[in-house]
């Protein structure tokens, strides 16, 4: 027998042990308490897209949010037959999150550019795992809340440096 | 559901209303066989007498054996009688808690809406469960412990008077003292135990504060501060137990005292009597017999009084809890259900919450047999609030709303029943199979229309076409592709299946190929078992199969030969441990174990299991525990177990294991194991796994509907749909319906109205969980296929579905602010603009 097989260490190189480290880094999940977290990283799917692939498609209510592993994603918005290229995503980037609160139809399509991982969090898995632990809600109101914030005062900052005024500001205030 | 309406509700009925109404010949033959029991009580004390009276004193020993032999017969009788007074009490007892927990259960269905609104399900399930069993018990015991005991006491004690009239006043003296007595000490004991409950709140308080501050304790050191303000409410718990206690003992010490002080009277007094020649021997030893034998049923009452106060006061709480009156009839009396025309007139409707919140305000309107509205508006704009006042969930208070010419409010519940459908924002779907819950509704009617006007049942077609309209179709057709077939139970099919699967290996392969792992017999499977990587193959014999394979000592040698036993028990114990600490806390929800390879119930055994481990080596561990930490490996699969990782050099090792099984099994055991073989069915897998040869790599639902398409395609040019779809039907849903998804579950609610086909259709957003395909096919649906058979009132959350309905109805703060068609409130750049187009 092969005496590695009997090191501990080579089970833990595990897929759910990896998504804990990588939702511990997702600003939605960092303050969850460990039995939180666990129960997510064991409920979140690992998911590859072939280049050109949808990730998100805009109208769809897919009710998940993305992790995205490896890989390079384009945003696009169409509108009337026009396709409009908004920005990449690349590893670490975190897609979708308020699809976990709500059922809303997307507002843009998500096309993977490259071959792509992504691990996946659904909102029904998401909310019942929620549910056991309801002193987890107020953290993550909490961090909404914060990314809402520092999202804008961004936005503000950058608008007021080019001295660009435009009305659709005020998400902060919703 | 054809009950007398005449009778009083059930919450009014009193407890010893239930006394009554319990088996009258059962009450009767109950107290006969009190009264023999009573009487077979005093028999062996007057024997006693006799005996030493007149047998032994005058030593005769004929009358010593014809006494001892009638001593005996009463013993034995009331033995006899004793128990069969407990059988009895127990049928009383047990029908009346029955009949009251069918009684209140189906009143509470008929509470109206509004009730539930206040009421925790929990409340419901406990005042059913547990409180009502006291008020059972009670009825039980409510003739014959009373009655058996006052009259044992009116026996014994008239006994007593008849031996000595002097003698038994003295020793009755004690009672009337222990009455006054009693009851004052236990009133100290109530009071110094409301104390104790309040302190003892306070305390888990104070220690409940401590750990969730346990950190600022530690951060300013302030250990003897807290352990000081803990210290001091130990301090007064102490004192209050102490108290608490003495009164305790204080009651039954005064009882025992005083009911021993009996005897000493009867000595004293009666043994100078009986020096004095006045009483005889004999009659003083049945004396002291009868005196101590008053005591058990004395006590016997004092309980049952105090189960009398504990049975009032639960089945009080319970009943006034549920005393309130359904807000209207269940079935008609006197006349069927009506067969309503499916026109609807509203006019000045208002309805009002219990606090004065106006939700609808004089809302009217008029909907003609078979035509289609829309009602829209903002949030709290009192859209579903019509809809529940039409559908009579909610009773409104002011103003008219008829069906066919009849007001809504005086329909029985079977009225609108029988002629009104609604598909609900969230519907909920009870446990059993994807067909019971289909004809849910359906079989509703069934239970108020009389049996000859029953509708019929709908056929296989019916429910086929509504499992089309509600596009679930597809999913109950995944439910089917996923059930396990018997070859013996359907030899046709899988003969069949095993042609689809060469069928779909040469069309499909190429394209569905990175989604599918294909039994190969030369690779690992990471998306099987690691008992299907060794053994690749199946069997029906029990002893190899499932959990028994683990404990077969033909397979474990096998393991051990192939250097796969200890690797694999290491295995398992990691598979367990993580799942454990994972899921071990949770509850047993099917959306949790999806991806276990423990069920809900093998935590019972693993959660200890797992806590032996922490404190042995696995090598200490017992034969049993091996056993299961080999079966837990056993049905790992890394591909859909993601806790655990399966070790490469453990990979090639049990590659190597399948050739060598496969080799010692074909010798040894050669007709058990059937290998997967492309030409063979295997009946260990699903039927789609038997189609694809092989196992789906992902559940993402993208992945599953380009599979199950290629598979369709494939069923139904064989002709294999309706086949399939019938095994899917009996799907299992789970409690609740957890193991649909939020989609599916609204579709079978969808479904299980379009094929009771009402006259008119409620949907209160009835498509809110559904993606825009079949949001947009139901759509489609109720315009042509429903427009002018059915009238439909749709609640929409959405106002791209809204173009095509004939009146198109915009909610504002309770009112209907606009009226008419699409294009007529479009032009009017009134509220229906503002919805669509938003505030200018």
């Amino acid at each position: 027998m092969n005496s590695s097989m009997e090191n501990p260490e080579l089970f833990h190189a595990c897929e759910y042990k990896q998504n804990l480290e990588l939702l511990r880094q997702v600003y939605l999940f960092a303050k969850l308490p460990m039995e939180a977290l666990k129960v997510l990283a064991f409920l979140c799917s690992k998911e590859t897209y072939r280049a050109g692939d949808f990730l998100l498609r805009q109208g769809e209510a897919d009710g998940q949010a993305l992790l995205l592993l490896s890989g390079t994603a384009r945003l696009v918005r169409e509108n009337g037959g026009n396709e409009r290229s908004l920005r990449n995503y690349g590893a670490h980037d975190f897609i979708g999150a308020m699809s976990l609160f709500g059922k809303r139809n997307r507002l843009y399509s998500l096309i993977a550019a490259t071959d792509t991982t992504c691990l996946v969090l659904e909102r029904e898995k998401f909310f019942k795992a929620l549910a056991q632990f309801p002193a987890v809600v107020p953290l993550i109101v909490q961090a909404i809340t914060e990314r809402i914030h520092a999202w804008e005062e961004k936005l503000l900052a950058r608008q007021e440096d080019h001295r660009e005024h435009q009305d659709i500001v005020g998400i902060s205030l919703i | 559901m054809k009950k007398k309406t005449s009778s009083r509700p059930v919450t009014e009925r009193s407890l010893f209303s239930w006394v009554l109404s319990s088996n009258l010949k059962l009450q009767m033959a109950l107290l006969l066989i009190i009264i023999v029991t009573v009487f077979a009580r005093v028999v062996p004390l007057e024997m006693q007498k006799k005996i030493i009276n007149e047998a032994i004193f005058l030593k005769k020993i004929d009358l010593l054996k014809i006494y001892c032999g009638i001593y005996l017969a009463a013993v034995l009788i009331s033995t006899i009688f004793k128990y069969l007074t407990n059988v009895i009490q127990t049928l009383l007892g047990q029908q009346a808690l029955a009949d009251m927990r069918r009684a209140v259960y189906h009143h509470i269905l008929t509470l109206p809406i509004n009730f539930y609104r206040k009421t925790q399900p929990g409340m419901v399930v406990s005042a059913l469960v547990t409180e009502l069993a006291a008020a059972g018990d009670f009825v039980g015991m409510a003739i014959a412990i009373p009655v058996t005991n006052i009259l044992t006491l009116l026996a014994f004690g008239g006994y007593l008077f008849w031996l000595h009239p002097v003698l038994a006043a003295v020793s009755l003296s004690i009672y009337p003292i222990v009455l006054i007595l009693i009851p004052r000490l236990q009133s100290r004991v109530n009071q110094a135990n409301k104390k104790r409950v309040d302190i003892t709140r306070e305390l888990s308080d104070k220690i409940g504060e401590s750990v969730s501050g346990i950190h600022e304790i530690h951060t300013n050191g302030t250990y003897a501060i807290e352990n000081r303000k803990y210290d001091a409410i130990v301090e007064r718990l102490r004192k209050i137990r102490v108290t608490w206690n003495l009164y305790r003992f204080g009651v039954k010490t005064t009882n025992n005292f005083l009911n021993s002080l009996s005897p000493f009277l009867i000595f004293i007094i009666g043994g100078f009597l009986a020096i004095s020649g006045e009483l005889a021997l004999g009659a003083l030893v049945a004396f002291l017999s009868a005196q101590e034998k008053l005591y058990d049923p004395w006590k016997e009452i004092l309980d049952f009084y105090q189960s009398y106060q504990d049975a009032t006061v639960s089945y009080k709480r319970v009943m006034d809890y549920f005393n309130a009156a359904p807000e209207h009839l269940l079935a008609p009396e006197g006349r069927p259900p009506y067969d309503l025309d499916a026109d609807i007139e509203v006019k000045d409707l208002s309805f009002y919450t219990e606090s004065g919140i106006r939700l609808l305000d004089q809302v009217s309107f008029s909907l003609p047999a078979g035509k289609h509205m829309a009602v829209v508006g903002f949030s709290g704009s009192g859209k579903s609030t019509l809809a529940l006042c039409l559908n009579q969930l909610y009773r409104y208070q002011s103003g008219q709303a008829m069906i066919g010419h009849r007001e809504i409010s005086t329909l029985t519940k079977a009225d609108i029943i029988r002629n009104m459908g609604t598909v609900s924002q969230s519907p909920f779907i009870f446990e059993g199979t994807i067909e019971e819950n289909l004809l849910y509704s359906c079989l509703a009617l069934e239970t108020f229309v009389d049996s000859e006007a029953a509708a019929a049942r709908p056929s296989l077609d019916d429910m086929i076409a509504a499992l089309q309209q509600s596009g679930i179709f597809v999913d109950v057709l995944r439910f089917g592709l996923d059930r396990h077939l018997r070859h013996e139970d359907h030899p046709d099919l899988t003969e069949r299946i095993i042609r689809i699967r060469g069928a779909f290996k040469s069309e499909f392969g190429e394209t569905v190929h990175d989604l599918i792992e294909f039994f190969d017999d030369g690779a690992y499977l990471y998306h099987s078992t690691v008992l299907d990587n060794i053994v690749f193959g199946t069997t029906d014999h029990p002893e190899f199969s499932g959990s028994n394979l683990s404990r077969n000592a033909y397979f474990r040698d096998y393991l051990e030969t192939a250097g796969l036993m200890r690797p694999l028990v290491r295995l398992g114990a990691e598979v367990a441990r993580q799942t454990v600490d994972i899921l071990g806390d949770l509850p047993h929800e099917a959306i949790f174990f999806e991806q276990s390879p423990l069920k809900p119930d093998d935590l019972e055994i693993y959660i200890p299991l797992t806590e032996r481990l922490k404190k042995q080596p696995l090598e200490d561990a017992s034969d049993e525990d091996r056993e299961r930490l080999l079966d837990a490996a056993l049905r790992f699969s890394p591909g859909r177990h993601k806790m655990v990782a399966l070790p490469a050099p453990l990979e090639s090792l049990i590659l190597e294991g399948r050739i060598l099984f496969r080799k010692s099994v074909s010798q040894d055991h050669p007709d058990v194991f059937s290998f997967y073989n492309a030409g063979r069915y295997i009946p260990s897998e699903t039927i789609l796994n038997n189609i694809l040869f092989g196992k789906m790599k992902s559940r993402h639902p993208k992945a599953q509907e380009k599979i199950s398409q290629s598979a369709i395609q494939l069923l139904i040019r064989d002709d294999l749909l309706e086949t399939i779809l019938k095994l899917g039907m009996q799907f299992e849903v789970g409690a609740n319906g957890d193991r649909l998804s939020g989609g599916q579950r609204q579709k079978l609610a969808i479904a299980r109205i379009f094929l009771k086909a009402p006259k008119i259709l409620i949907m209160d957003e009835a498509t809110s969980a559904l993606d825009n395909k079949s949001q947009a096919r139901i759509q489609n649906l109720l315009e042509n296929h429903w427009r002018g058979r059915s009238t439909v009132i749709s609640i929409a959350h959405r106002l791209d579905i809204i173009k095509n309905y004939d009146y198109i109805a915009v909610m504002k703060s309770g009112k209907i602010g606009e009226l008419g068609g699409y294009d007529e409130l479009i032009e009017k750049k009134g509220l229906l603009y503002e919805l669509v187009h938003g505030k200018s």
